[in-house]
């Protein structure tokens, strides 16, 4: 039985707001996917509703061919580990993993079993007897996470699961949950603001904006290639330059390359654009290089001259800040020597891949 | 599970397809409304708030309109005559207004009860919510709390030993070769008394108040120079005054009508409203007047609740720390 | 003199500038205590008093010995406890209802405030109109005074603080425990008992408890409903108060503020302030 997970033209208004519009989208079963966007972009409210706490005011959620849509929460073989934790205070460590045996009427012997297998899994054995309130926030996460696991659902939804904790935990937290994925073989559909945690577990990542889908792909697709301004921007840093498009412009024989104000970035030539029409392109720091570096001996290459403007040394990188007839460009350099840093007011040659421009259509 | 897709309640599905769902379904689709499991819930409730509070109240209403005998006399506006005294006012007599002037000082005696029950309130809650130390803290407000939740009655009769002439004031002031006060049996008693019973009122919404102040609100103005007691009136008492303003509300309101601390401490000149109410229904069995006296303190004190909530006065706020009530 | 000099004049000459309250402030605080505590103290201080006010005070215990022997009080005691049970229970079930009624459903925009309101009506009215009122009621309804108009009149005198008290615990009660039971597999009903019963417990305690308190003490509405043998204690301290006569009073005192405090201890100590 294949129980890829369907949302389809999913929309949920509360009152006279739209909190999701017309989302679809696929996660095939034993997949890592996360819906990503900054807070009030509807991820959550996408994730309550596979959850079964919200009901869409259109649209269908099916789990393999069955239409779980309006589905009791209890009904549902999905689990939630939410954001709070939601743990039971009223209740120890091992009745709060065991709940959900208990509701589905297993017997005491083999909860208990169960429960110690599972304890086992996220690396606290023995800590069944506990209260809640004995633990560390780690500890509360990984038994939040055990209790959702235990009835072995068929998709496990994760609602900013880590955001509670430090950095370095939340590091550590990452890797494992993402071993824990692989290993148990479950769908995990996970939600966050954070994109770094995004770029790290996920098989693919869905980025909401404003209750719609920006788009769909891999982490690296999204980083690499982001399709529009939303996601260039909110992805990673970048430098982002609105113009317009010009067949054959720039000189330089280039099929075509959008005039952002001082400067013409040449790009392949679209056929869905219009000359005259407004675009913008994304060059990523740490594909700009001081120098002309990126054009050795590769006919692909952009090279433009400017003024360094400023350099802000941040240990392992620095950026630098570059204006090109006022249009400033930054660009991230690996620090091997900070004796080799670029001086401020200096002029430079800065280069890169053409490759690397990312003609943002939306 | 095959059958979860017929569930008629599907509020979706029914939605959806308006011109077949059934009488049924329709039925179903409202018991799984809101505010039908609101009605379910509060039904109950509000069946016997309306059985047993809203018709014993009513009835007064009724017998206040009628001359004797609801339904069986005739309906009448005496009662309320009696108590202007429209011949008093004619004649200009406005000395033999009695139950107005009683009304009047009632009124008079729960502004003042008020206004001191606010003073006393605030050093304690200023104190309480920003300096007690953190561990005494919940001891020290539960302290506060207790005696609410104690007999009023006995609280107020413990003042009779304390004020009578022969009691521990007068004792000690003649033992010092002062001249003895008149506190007991006169409106100073009944003062005493009830701002005793009240002050809690007062104090729990201000104390929520201070609580929730943001101290360094306080060391802001600190810092620029104000001294203790500028930073408590540019800062700390135009902050918290809404929360003493609900509490004073509802002392007003519970003074004004208030029976058992005059009838205990109050004597002749402390004799409050609610006391010549008692009266007709008590000893002098004419239940339409006093049913009329009733109607003319509810007007009172739904008036004040009225005017206060005009004023943007949260009343409710202070209504968590009721109890005690008289 | 510059403008920061007598700043720091000013600021010096308050006693202690590191010391956050004055003085002044924690001397009318200590006062404040007294005024609450003193009259409790000479209820006290009189009930183990073998004369009459005044300063001087003789050691006794015979009130209390003569309590015993006064089987009206005990009567009217035993009535007292018997009915702040019967309320206790009557109005925590209620209330439970009722929180959940009015904090837990999207009530169309105007009824929500209105079943607010019809709920403590009861706060803000005086005491005193509803015991007439309930006399009235009862006597027309040809039942008159006695144990059940007691009942009726302190269930609707306690229910609105219950419904508070209970009420606090719903609004405050993490939505996601009652969410994560569901996900796990718990129906309604059993979400209800394992999960929002239990963490609203407190709550209900202390409901529990202060209804009992309430109703224990509760003299206005009793003095006008009550009568027929059933008179509970508050009325009989009442009459023993107005005829000044009898010393006993204050011991029998004692023991309803000993009962009344404890009770209420137990019960601000569950809620969480």
């Amino acid at each position: 039985m294949t129980s890829t997970l369907h949302v389809d033209s999913v929309t949920k208004d509360f009152g006279s707001v739209r909190a999701v519009e017309d989302v679809s989208f696929t996660v095939d079963e034993g997949k890592f996917v996360t819906l990503l966007g900054p807070s009030g972009c509807g991820k959550t409210t996408t994730l309550r509703m596979i959850a079964g706490f919200e009901t869409p005011t259109e649209g269908r959620v099916r789990l393999g061919d069955h239409d779980i849509t309006t589905e009791e929460p209890y009904l549902r073989p999905t689990s939630m580990v939410f954001q709070n934790y939601a743990l039971f205070p009223h209740k120890t460590v091992g009745e709060n993993v065991g709940f959900g045996l208990k509701m589905r009427d297993v017997p005491p012997d083999e909860r208990s079993d169960r429960v110690a297998k599972m304890l086992d899994l996220i690396e606290l054995p023995g800590i069944e007897d506990r209260g809640i309130d004995e633990l560390s926030g780690g500890q509360q996460q990984r038994v939040a996470l055990a209790r959702a696991l235990i009835t072995e659902p068929e998709v496990l939804l994760l609602d900013e699961p880590l955001g509670a904790l430090d950095l370095k935990l939340r590091k550590n937290m990452q890797v494992e949950l993402k071993n824990l994925q692989e290993e148990l073989g479950i769908t995990f559909v996970y939600v966050t603001h954070d994109q770094e945690e995004a770029l790290t577990m996920s098989d693919e990542i869905i980025i909401l904006n404003e209750g719609e889908i920006e788009q769909r792909g891999t982490p690296t697709e999204i980083y690499e290639s982001p399709r529009t301004r939303f996601v260039a921007d909110f992805i990673g840093d970048t430098n982002l330059l609105d113009g317009t498009y010009v067949e054959n412009g720039g000189g330089n024989g280039n099929a075509a390359a959008v005039e952002c104000g001082s400067v013409d970035v040449p790009i392949d030539s679209l056929s869905a654009a219009a000359d005259g029409q407004s675009l913008s392109v994304s060059i990523r720091p740490e594909k700009i290089a001081l120098g002309d570096g990126a054009g050795n001996g590769n006919e692909n290459a952009v090279t433009l001259r400017g003024e360094v403007e400023d350099v802000i040394y941040q240990g392992n990188v620095a950026k630098v800040h570059v204006t090109i007839d006022g249009t400033e460009l930054v660009l991230e350099q690996q620090v091997i020597d900070t004796v080799n840093l670029p001086t401020p007011g200096s002029e430079c040659t800065i280069s890169w891949d053409q490759e690397n421009t990312n003609v943002l259509t939306g | 599970m095959s059958s979860q897709d017929d569930v008629a309640t599907d509020p979706v599905r029914s939605q959806r397809t308006p011109e077949t769902s059934t009488l049924r379904e329709r039925v179903l689709e409202w018991a799984d409304s809101e505010v039908f499991k609101g009605a379910i819930s509060l039904g109950p409730v509000l069946i016997l708030l309306t059985v047993f509070y809203a018709v014993p109240v009513a009835l007064l209403l009724i017998y206040s309109i009628f001359v004797e005998d609801p339904f069986a006399s005739g309906l009448t506006f005496e009662h309320f005559g009696r108590f202007v005294d429209v011949s008093a006012i004619t004649s200009l007599q406005f000395s033999e207004l009695s139950y107005v002037r009683l009304l009047g000082r009632s009124i008079g005696i729960a502004v003042i009860v008020t206004v001191l029950s606010l003073v006393i309130s605030y050093p304690i809650t200023y104190y309480l919510g920003q300096h007690a130390p953190e561990r005494w803290k919940i001891a020290l407000v539960m302290l506060v709390i207790i005696p609410f939740w104690t007999s009023y009655l006995i609280r107020t009769y413990a003042w009779i030993p304390i004020l009578s002439n022969n009691g521990f004031i007068n004792s000690a002031l003649t033992t010092m070769g002062l001249p003895s006060l008149p506190l007991l049996n006169n409106y100073v008693g009944s003062i005493i008394g009830l701002v005793y019973v009240f002050v809690p009122f007062t104090i729990l919404p201000l104390y929520a108040s201070m609580e929730g102040l943001d101290s360094s609100l306080i060391e802001a103005a600190r810092d620029l120079g104000a001294s203790r007691w500028e930073a408590f009136r540019e800062v700390v008492f135009p902050l918290t005054l809404p929360g003493a303003l609900a509490g004073g509300v509802f002392v007003f309101i519970k003074t004004a009508a208030a029976y058992v601390t005059p009838s205990l401490l109050g004597g002749t000149s402390g004799r409050m409203y609610a006391q010549v109410i008692e009266t007709q229904f008590g000893t002098a069995f004419n239940w339409n007047f006093g049913a009329a006296l009733a109607v003319i303190l509810v007007v009172v004190v739904l008036g004040t609740i009225w005017i206060a909530m005009r004023w943007g006065i949260d009343v409710k706020g202070s209504r968590g720390l009721g109890g005690g009530g008289l | 003199m510059s403008v920061t000099d007598s700043i720091r004049d000013r600021v010096r000459s308050d006693s202690d500038p590191n010391d956050g309250a004055g003085s002044g402030l924690k001397l009318a605080t200590v006062l404040t205590y007294l005024f609450l505590y003193g009259p409790i103290l000479v209820v006290v201080l009189m009930s183990f008093d073998a004369g009459r006010y005044g300063l001087r005070w003789d050691f006794t215990t015979e009130w209390y010995a003569s309590l015993a022997t006064r089987s009206d009080l005990i009567d009217s005691l035993w009535l007292s406890i018997q009915i702040g049970i019967v309320v206790m229970i009557i109005s925590t079930v209620l209330a439970v209802v009722a929180a959940f009624g009015l904090s837990r459903f999207d009530w169309p925009k105007r009824k929500g405030p209105i079943a607010t309101y019809l709920i403590f009506v009861p706060l803000t009215l005086p005491i005193i109109i509803y015991g007439i009122g309930l006399f009235v009621f009862f006597t027309q309804l040809g039942i008159g005074r006695g144990f059940l108009p007691i009942v009726v009149g302190h269930v609707l005198y306690t229910l609105p603080f219950a419904t508070l008290v209970v009420g606090a615990g719903v609004i405050d009660l993490d939505r996601t425990l009652e969410e994560a039971a569901m996900d796990l597999g718990a129906d309604p009903l059993t979400t209800f008992r394992e999960v929002t019963l239990p963490a609203l417990m407190p709550n209900i305690l202390a409901a529990a408890l202060f209804s009992f308190t309430l109703s224990f003490d509760e003299f206005l509405i009793s003095f006008f409903v009550s009568g027929g043998g059933a008179v509970p204690l508050p009325v009989r301290i009442w009459g023993m108060v107005r005829a000044d006569i009898e010393p006993e009073v204050y011991a029998i005192s004692v023991v309803v503020l000993l009962i009344s405090i404890a009770i209420a201890a137990m019960a601000t100590r569950l809620r969480r302030f």
